[in-house]
């Protein structure tokens, strides 16, 4: 397989993280070419998402302490490398997480099956989930949800907003998702026909609250004649008759580990969760680039801050802060003039010059806003510390503000199926531009010259691969290119809960920040996840703890509190009680820095850090690019299929055949001249990416990646979607 | 460079675009021709229902077509089995919500969906109402959705508590939102009646309601709908209908009522004239003219000529005493007043005796004054910290206003002087209002048996409440800012007006004063003869002042003057040679 790839791309990228990612698409997006490689059997490395089994893979995996599944070739040195080359070699395990504990918090209640009779559980469902699409139970209690809806509702809940021109730059997005359910959609109603072309109707129960698509509206814009901007377009559903599911959620199921071990498949759980900012880099870019359309989001609906020992929900936006009844009405005034002046502070300097580079808390104090007001602006508003300066707290709260309201009441989208969607959306594009994937395979060496520059890789299946520039996550360099400070840990885990933080009635996808009596410098982030989410299935709420590790502490000890503030701790309080938690540290590199060994074509990059969002990839990707190919546009919007004109067409198709593993393969490649979306998707060639660890070992003889002028990332997300 | 997607440029696509365009338009025309043809041969079919819903799901706001839908299915419904007519209706149910889809806001398509459903037999109107649910889920604004929503309730019955829910709920997810706060007044009279008061809501729901718009406007001050739903609250009294004012006068052979709200009489209302209680005929006459026929002053003439009694006989005999009646009568009031006349005596008036300080207080009636008192503080507090906002500011002196305008007043005139700076292009509104006070503070103490009236100098842009001047015989207006005389037609017994140095550019409004002798108009804004035309029609105007207005640089100004109004005897000071 391996001698199927090319002997020479314009850039290797190693590793699928996010800044990866976003830097290859860019490359492929100006026409490089650029072979992208992970050494993990799933995209997204470190910032990947999993299913249960798959998670419990991972930290199997983790405890591999080096040797690798990976299988290395032996290779002829003296054959391959040209004179005055020498090797490298290169890591080809990382070693990022560490203190990784995995535990069910639940006891089976009766007969606890064997370990063996667990996994023969284990293997119906697989079998299943690849024979039938899903378990027979499953569908018929989702077609019954579904003609519930159906009579509840009566009208299909397309957005208003959506106009018929932009359904075809949709189309890609809805068919990805109706492909994989399609089975579900022939087996409903004849109803529900008129209901199946709208996107998102397919899963009516598990999205049961705002659902936000960021879809550019350039059309839209240019039809009204305005200017064409890249505003977002926003797609609300809400749906309303979430009652039933509801009542069962009040009743809080009492889980047995093999219950929960039982719907796996249900499980996203992320390893770097990120939120986005609605006004951030992040979603601009997924806007301006057009790759929004390879992931939808959910809002995050509150914002919740302790208070006095009590959750309560933060005011704000206007809407909050009319109907919160934590605040006077005075207080409220307060607030709102407060936060307009954040709005844009620049313009009115005198109003904080004394106090930058000084505390925002004592720019704060000096406002003579209330202790609420305070806590609010300062902890869940901006997200600060003391230690941050008035500065950065503006620029924050600015930052938080100018979210709000782009899409729906809320400040922050969350991935629909984890944060690991986003890296993946972005190798999707960098496919789509004649990218080549490899996953499960990575580079054993690096080839330099005598003057120290790189030219290239040798990979694990022992071919010598050359490029101009290498890349890669900080991770997979060579440990002479790595300096060891900057170094530091993230403490994180992820619980599994039986019920929500609040008692609500509808889902609520929560945010909280609780600075901490032990060190209030280095706040816990909290993520509530509801099943709504596609985090977890009907009755089971995910949380993600992060907090930048103590320099003593043990991980247990760094997120002690928030577990103690908000989880049961004795039978009888009504808190989330955790039925299951994988607690781990995570090695981050606050700064790259580069070494003086580090050839000057080779670059590294960051791994996810602590911070809560994901507009930092989004910078190093960017400079990156800039520094390399000044001059080129950073990922600009791809054109419209309709307006692409294919020439070399047969070239595309015969790159294609060359590869036995396609799943379908359509005749009419190179024949059609416009392409339009839904058509691109049938020429594409899919590729059945053994994601998240789960397809047992068979997937492992698929691991080497297609080329073709499309590629199809089969997301992690199919097998959820499925599900349903 | 190599591997590089060849993209269409700009004027290709605009080529394709234009030509799309092109042929959408041949189409289009070519869809319609055919359907007025077939309209024209009266073939009302389903293939006519199909061109037109290929038409209207393009361009649902082409009302034309939305009839001739209607008129096919008029006509199907004669034709067509009760089952079969279901099934079309119920399709274009599914044919509307695409057209709302792509046009939520077509009056149109709205409509036809209402024809639609009072046309079924079995209407879903529980459907209906969740589609009103979407609608305004996506945009809680749609006033369109909004109206066809009141329809569905108002068919289905909903309980109207469910909807007033409803409206909290949209309010609590945006409240800069009329539509509800405006829906809310409507339900909550009818949710939460006021047992005392007919159109009222129970106290304790209103003090609610202030609770809730409070939270609105102390988070975002600069939104009007919470603080136009604020003067919602704070309600608007209803004056009863009744005669304000009635005066008789012999040598004028005239009756003049005032009313306190406007009629038109032979109309709306009757009125009729009973002296010694035999009723006698005259014609009502408005003086206010075309512009408006409904008024609140009406002036009866001649009614001696054609009373029973000899005229020569009532005014001879001054023995004896003379007793007029007046009565007002119409839907749902009746009204009387009477004047009596002691032998001798010319004229005779009778004024509605108020409660002193209850004449203009009735404007905010809908809450208790402790209510108002409460608003006032909380908004004051607003005011402290937003003392440059304009509703804060206007909803400030309106509460002053209501609660009591003499202790206030000088606040009053420092705000509203505020709020002319902070919002110019309403200035002009914010003068009458203080003009309004100003007046209202004078009329309170004022006693119409003395017939003279002194507002010079007080910086009025206007004349408020003239229907209680009627009596006036002398008054003083000079040293203002009026701009205009019209309303000072309401004031029949003027005898001698004084107007100097205002800025009134015309005289319209004089000359129903049929009373007037001596006019000053000292520097004012009069221009030209024709300003002064109407004065003509003064009949008893002799004596004419207007030194210092720019007609006044006419060197022939006098003989021009004199001309015009003929009756006059003296100009400036100058008798008429």
């Amino acid at each position: 397989m391996a001698a199927d790839l090319p002997s020479e791309f314009d850039v290797i990228v190693l590793g699928t993280g996010m800044p990866e990612s976003i830097f290859a698409a860019a490359c492929s997006r100006i026409g490089q070419t650029v072979l992208h490689i992970d050494r993990n059997d799933h995209y997204s490395g470190d910032w990947s998402s999993f299913s249960l089994n798959g998670i419990q893979k991972w930290v199997e995996q983790q405890k591999i302490s080096c040797g690798d599944d990976l299988e290395l070739s032996q290779t002829d040195e003296a054959s391959i490398l040209k004179e005055g080359e020498y090797l490298l070699k290169m890591p080809l395990k990382a070693h990022n997480f560490k203190d990784i504990k995995i535990k069910f918090h639940i006891e089976d209640k009766e007969e606890v099956p064997t370990k063996q009779e667990f996994h023969a559980q284990e293997k119906v469902d697989l079998c299943f989930s690849e024979e039938k699409g899903n378990p027979e139970v499953e569908s018929g209690r989702k077609d019954e949800a579904n003609e519930k809806q159906l009579e509840n509702i009566g009208v299909d809940p397309l957005p208003v907003d959506t106009n018929i021109n932009n359904n075809a730059s949709q189309t890609s997005n809805e068919t990805q998702l109706q492909d994989f359910s399609r089975d579900e959609n022939q087996s409903q109603s004849p109803t529900d026909q008129k209901l199946s072309s709208d996107k998102e109707t397919e899963n009516p129960t598990e999205a049961p609250y705002t659902s936000v698509s960021v879809d550019d509206s350039d059309k839209r814009t240019m039809e009204g004649n305005a200017i064409s901007s890249c505003e977002a377009q926003l797609e609300i559903e809400n749906k309303e008759d979430m009652s039933s599911a509801n009542e069962n959620e009040k009743k809080c199921k009492n889980w047995s580990p093999s219950e929960i071990q039982k719907e796996w498949r249900k499980f996203n759980l992320d390893l770097s969760p990120k939120v986005l900012y609605c006004a951030g880099d992040m979603v601009e870019l997924l806007i301006t680039s057009d790759i929004a359309k390879y992931c939808e989001f959910k809002t995050v609906t509150r914002v919740l801050t302790l208070l006095n020992g009590k959750l309560e929900k933060v005011p704000c936006s206007r809407a909050d802060v009319f109907s919160s009844k934590l605040v006077s009405m005075l207080e409220k005034r307060m607030l709102m003039k407060f936060l307009t002046f954040c709005m844009d502070y620049e313009k009115q300097p005198e109003e904080y010059l004394e106090y930058l580079g000084k505390p925002f808390s004592e720019f704060l104090a000096s406002k003579k806003l209330s202790e609420n007001i305070k806590h609010f602006v300062q902890h869940s508003i901006s997200m600060t510390t003391d230690k941050d300066t008035t500065d950065e707290g503006l620029r924050k709260t600015k930052k938080f503000l100018q979210s709000l309201s782009r899409y729906g009441n809320t400040a922050f989208l969350w991935a629909l199926y984890g944060s690991g969607e986003l890296p993946q959306s972005f190798c999707r594009m960098c496919a789509v531009f004649g990218g080549v994937y490899c996953l499960h395979f990575t580079a054993s060496q690096i080839i330099l010259n005598k003057e120290g520059r790189c030219q290239g890789i040798i990979t694990t299946a022992g071919q010598r691969i050359d490029c101009k520039w290498l890349v890669m996550e900080s991770s997979y360099s060579p440990k002479e290119f790595v300096s060891p400070t900057n170094s530091r840990y993230i403490s994180r885990a992820i619980l599994l809960t039986d019920r929500p933080l609040l008692p609500t009635d509808s889902q609520e996808l929560s945010m909280l920040c609780l600075p901490c009596p032990d060190d209030p410098y280095r706040p816990i982030h909290v993520l509530e996840l509801p099943p709504g989410s596609m985090a977890a299935p009907q009755g089971i709420y995910v949380f993600h703890l992060t907090r930048l590790a103590g320099d003593h502490a043990s991980v247990d000890d760094d997120l002690s509190f928030a577990v103690k503030a908000l989880f049961k701790e004795t039978e009888d309080d009504d808190k989330p009680k955790v039925l299951w938690s994988l607690y781990f540290r995570q090695n981050y590199t606050s700064q790259v820095e580069r070494c003086a060994s580090v050839p000057e074509n080779v670059f590294l990059m960051p791994g996810p850090g602590p911070e809560i969002d994901a507009d930092a990839p989004v910078h190093v990707a960017k400079d990156l690019f800039h520094k390399l190919y000044p001059g080129e546009e950073f990922l600009p919007k791809a054109p419209n299929p309709e307006d692409i004109i294919y020439i070399d067409n047969s070239e595309a198709s015969a790159s294609g055949t060359n590869q036995s593993d396609f799943k379908e393969q359509s005749d009419d490649t190179g024949k059609t001249q416009d392409l339009d979306a839904s058509k691109l998707q049938s020429n594409e060639v899919v590729y059945a990416e053994p994601s998240s660890n789960d397809q047992s070992a068979e997937s492992n003889d698929q691991s080497g990646i297609v080329i073709g002028s499309s590629v199809e990332i089969k997301e992690n997300a199919e097998q959820n979607i499925v599900d349903k | 460079m190599h591997g590089r997607i060849k993209v269409k440029t700009t004027a290709e696509q605009q080529e394709t675009k234009r030509k799309e365009r092109e042929k959408k338009l041949k189409l289009y025309n070519a869809a319609t021709g055919k359907i007025f043809d077939k309209r024209k041969n009266k073939e009302f079919d389903e293939d006519l229902l199909t061109m037109t819903g290929e038409v209207l799901s393009q361009n649902s706001d082409l009302y034309t077509l939305w009839n001739i839908r209607k008129e096919t299915f008029l006509h199907m419904k004669e034709i067509k089995a009760q089952e079969e007519m279901e099934k079309i209706c119920n399709d274009e149910l599914y044919f509307l919500e695409s057209c709302l889809k792509g046009n939520p806001k077509s009056y149109g398509t709205w409509h036809h969906r209402c024809f639609v459903l009072d046309n079924m037999a079995n209407p879903d109107w529980k459907r209906e109402l969740q589609l009103c649910n979407l609608f305004l889920e996506y945009d809680e604004r749609n006033f369109h959705c909004w109206d066809y929503r009141r329809l569905v309730v108002k068919r289905s019955k909903v309980p109207i508590e469910e909807e007033l829910e409803f409206t909290t709920n949209k309010i609590h997810n945006n409240f800069s939102n009329f539509s509800s706060w405006h829906y809310r007044s409507k339900l909550l009279p009818l949710v939460y009646p006021d047992p005392t008061n007919p159109a009222g809501v129970k106290e304790e729901i209103l003090l609610k309601e202030f609770e809730a718009v409070q939270n609105a406007f102390f988070t975002d001050p600069d939104d009007q709908s919470a603080w136009f739903y604020h003067r919602w609250l704070l309600g608007r009294g209803r004056k009863k209908m009744v005669i304000n004012c009635l005066y008789a006068s012999i040598p004028q052979n005239r009756v003049i009522v005032t009313t306190s709200q406007p009629i038109l009489v032979g109309s709306s209302h009757q009125m009729e004239v009973f002296l010694k209680d035999v009723s006698i005929e005259g014609s009502w006459s408005n003086v206010a003219g075309n512009s408006s026929p409904y008024s609140r002053l009406w002036i009866s003439f001649r009614f001696s000529l054609t009373c029973e009694f000899e005229a020569e006989q009532l005014f001879s005999d001054s023995d004896q005493d003379i007793s007029f009646l007046v009565k007002l009568s119409g839907s749902e009031c009746e009204s009387t007043m009477a004047v009596e006349m002691s032998a001798g005596e010319m004229e005779g008036w009778t004024c509605l005796a108020e409660e002193p300080g209850s004449k203009f207080s009735h404007e905010l009636s809908a809450a208790t004054s402790s209510t108002l008192e409460r608003e006032l503080e909380s908004i004051r507090e607003l005011h402290d910290v937003e003392p440059n906002n304009k509703w804060t500011l206007l909803t400030l002196i309106s509460l002053m206003k209501a609660l009591d305008p003499l202790k206030y007043m000088q606040e009053i005139n420092q705000y509203t002087e505020n709020l002319q700076q902070i919002d110019p292009k309403r200035r002009l509104y914010y003068k009458d209002f203080r003009s309004r006070c100003v007046i209202e503070n004078y009329l309170e103490a004022y006693d119409y048996n003395s017939r003279v009236v002194s507002l010079n100098n007080l910086s009025l842009t206007t004349l408020y409440h003239p229907e209680l001047l009627v009596l006036t015989v002398t008054m003083n207006l000079s040293g203002n800012s009026l701009v205009s005389a019209m309303n000072l037609h309401w004031l029949q017994c003027l005898m001698t007006l004084n107007l100097d140095n205002n800025q009134i550019s015309s005289t319209a409004g004089l000359g129903s004063l049929s009373q007037l002798k001596d006019l000053s108009l000292r520097n004012n804004l009069i221009e030209k003869a024709e300003d002064l035309e109407e004065l003509s029609q003064c009949p008893s105007l002799t004596v004419l002042n207007i030194k210092g207005n720019p007609i006044c640089n006419n060197t022939h100004v006098q003989s021009i003057v004199f001309s015009t109004i003929v009756r006059l005897e003296s100009l400036d000071g100058t008798v008429r040679i």
